[in-house]
């Protein structure tokens, strides 16, 4: 493994916070994506049994 | 009656297909069917350039000789801030598309991209502070650099509150994009300020000036197309869900409608 150095708690401060972030995003629009979904076909098998 | 001819130049016919491309994927049916084929290929190539990316970030990059090793923070952080600007011009574009051919995907795509654009300004001002304490010793300098990204960031705010606040969905819309227009003028002044100002702490622009080394150059490319792939999967997501909330509600409006006329 590389040598960090000095500041090597900076490095892993500013990669930590990335990966977090863009990981957040990913689960997020997912989520978002899946229960907007959901709610369509929910709606749609509604009007369909009507 | 009407007749219509194929162009016979090249460019003719590559801008007939063109067109023809942008009417077919702006149809949100059939965004929705290619998104869906296009969207593994965003994630897989994305995964696999982050991977090479950090292999090579932190196995392979030599010591900045002014910098050390803070100088592999510059591969989330400049790249977080190319997006970052990207972001808002995807916005303002799909603004103007929006305002001049009243296209409903073009609003779709603003919406989606305005808290994307926002978080990733957020990560540009968060890994650009972390990277200045030990590089200039302070976290925080009220250059012109630091100071417009940051109202970049409070724009996507201001952009993304504004459109809550509005009820009529339609009317949001064209207001939100007025604002994302007018705030275009913010994307020369983020890239001119380190030129304008040169008592700032921020660095120029040593990528385009050639002053980068290519040991530093590969892994930076690398972390940005990924994050550049990245965003567009995020970003196309986002635009599904919205998609999808549209069409939610539009039938729940029918079925009112329906059954206030029963």
């Amino acid at each position: 493994m590389l040598d960090l150095g000095p500041f090597s708690e900076f490095i892993i401060a500013a990669y930590s916070i990335s990966f977090v972030t863009l990981v957040g995003l990913i689960i997020w629009v997912h989520h978002s994506e899946s229960h907007h979904k959901k709610q369509l076909d929910l709606l749609k098998e509604t009007i369909d049994k009507q | 009656m009407t007749t219509t001819t194929e162009p016979t130049t090249f460019w003719g016919r590559l801008w007939t297909r063109f067109n023809n491309f942008f009417s077919t994927i702006a149809n949100p049916g059939n965004f929705l069917n290619y998104s869906a084929k296009i969207l593994p290929w965003l994630a897989g190539l994305s995964a696999i350039g982050f991977a090479t990316g950090l292999y090579i970030t932190f196995f392979k990059t030599p010591l900045d000789e002014e910098m050390g090793q803070t100088v592999i923070i510059m591969f989330v952080h400049v790249p977080a801030a190319w997006i970052a600007q990207m972001s808002y011009a995807l916005v303002a574009a799909s603004s103007f598309g929006l305002l001049v051919w009243r296209h409903p995907l073009a609003d779709v795509s603003a919406k989606a991209a305005a808290p994307l654009g926002a978080t990733i300004t957020f990560l540009c001002l968060v890994t650009g502070s972390i990277w200045g304490r030990p590089d200039w010793g302070t976290y925080w300098q009220w250059d012109l650099r630091m100071t417009s990204v940051l109202v970049l960031f409070l724009l996507f705010i201001g952009l993304i509150t504004l459109r809550s606040a509005i009820e009529e969905e339609t009317q949001a819309g064209k207001i939100t994009a007025i604002l994302a227009l007018v705030g275009v003028i913010l994307l020369p002044v983020i890239k001119l300020s380190v030129e304008w100002q040169q008592s700032a702490l921020h660095q120029k622009a040593g990528i385009i000036r050639g002053e980068v080394a290519i040991e530093f150059l590969i892994p930076l490319f690398i972390m940005a197309l990924s994050y550049t792939l990245l965003f567009f999967y995020l970003h196309m997501k986002a635009m599904r869900a919205e998609i999808y909330r549209r069409r939610t509600i539009s039938q729940q409006r029918r079925l009112a409608y329906e059954d206030h006329q029963d």
